[in-house]
């Protein structure tokens, strides 16, 4: 199945089995994340340095999630239903906050 | 359902009597997460209380110096797997073993003509709703690891504890998530007319027009 052959071929470039065009597109999220070892992020770099084609592919990627993170509506919880579950840990034995 | 797992890194390390000031503050995440998964007020607000009286009530199970965030999470979801995804109805979902490389064939959009790219056109003009909606649309356990790393900013490893999967499997479900976003966001470009590659004939005319 894709889903696994995608989190193993992850699996392989957090290990560091060299980077080559085709890995570019699963290294690009895991660079984002943060969750690249220093290592591989820096066999990543090199690659990219030479590669145009996977720099504009990091490019669009980076700036196409960063709009997703930055302008995803987050919602925020109701006045009332802070209220409903403050009353209802309260009756379940929380005490006041001391002042 | 089991809490006493604990989520093994630093973090807050509130104590009993600070119930309320350690959990509290994260009420709007807990609900902004519980209303895309649920996609409905009431039902989140319901997770969102359940999940609350929960970790009082296992609060002694949490192990100080380990993510509170992440545990607030953890019941949270397991709340929302137990007793409201068996109640949704769900939709039938597509067949995911081929998902199209939306970047190339973006890439291959180059109209000699145009000035600018085609991903500067499509980066400029991605709308609001189209975000929102791209998001909506992911199937529930993409949608899932997708708001818990983009939007809650969780780790992996954080995010393979909340969902008792290995970090593997994260990886593999945010890949193919991101990509289902991207793939829905460029749909939608080219539904709006801002990108032409694969614009339904009739639309073409009309921008050409």
């Amino acid at each position: 199945m894709r889903d696994r052959i995608a989190g193993t071929s992850q699996i392989f470039l957090l290990r560091g089995y060299g980077m080559d065009c085709s890995r570019i597109k699963d290294a690009i999220y895991l660079f984002l994340d943060n969750e690249m070892g220093e290592e591989v992020a820096s066999e990543f770099e090199n690659h990219l340095a030479s590669c145009p084609s996977c720099a504009r592919r990091r490019d669009f990627t980076t700036r196409w999630l960063v709009q997703v993170r930055r302008r995803a509506v987050r919602l925020c919880a109701p006045d009332s239903l802070r209220q409903k579950v403050l009353r209802s840990l309260r009756s379940n034995g929380l005490e006041r906050l001391s002042p | 359902m089991n809490i006493a797992e604990t989520i093994h890194h630093p973090g807050q390390q509130p104590h009993r009597w600070d119930f309320q000031g350690a959990a509290m503050p994260y009420m709007d995440s807990l609900f902004n997460t519980a209303f895309r998964m649920a996609r409905n007020s009431e039902d989140a607000e319901d997770l969102v209380q359940e999940t609350y009286l929960k970790a009082y009530k296992y609060y002694d199970k949490f192990q100080e110096g380990t993510n509170f965030k992440a545990w607030l999470f953890k019941i949270l979801k397991n709340t929302f797997i137990n007793s409201y995804r068996k109640k949704q109805q769900v939709p039938p979902e597509s067949d995911f073993s081929d998902i199209e490389d939306s970047f190339e064939r973006l890439v291959s959009d180059e109209v000699t003509h145009r000035m600018r790219s085609p991903e500067e056109e499509f980066l400029a003009n991605i709308l609001n709703e189209d975000i929102q909606a791209a998001l909506e649309a992911l199937p529930s356990d993409f949608r899932m690891v997708v708001l818990l790393a983009d939007i809650e900013s969780f780790s992996y490893k954080e995010i393979a504890d909340i969902l008792g999967v290995p970090v593997g499997t994260v990886m593999s479900r945010l890949y193919r998530g991101r990509r289902l976003l991207e793939a829905a966001l460029l749909k939608f470009a080219r539904e709006h007319g801002y990108l032409r590659n694969g614009m339904p004939s009739k639309m073409r005319s009309q921008v050409q027009s």
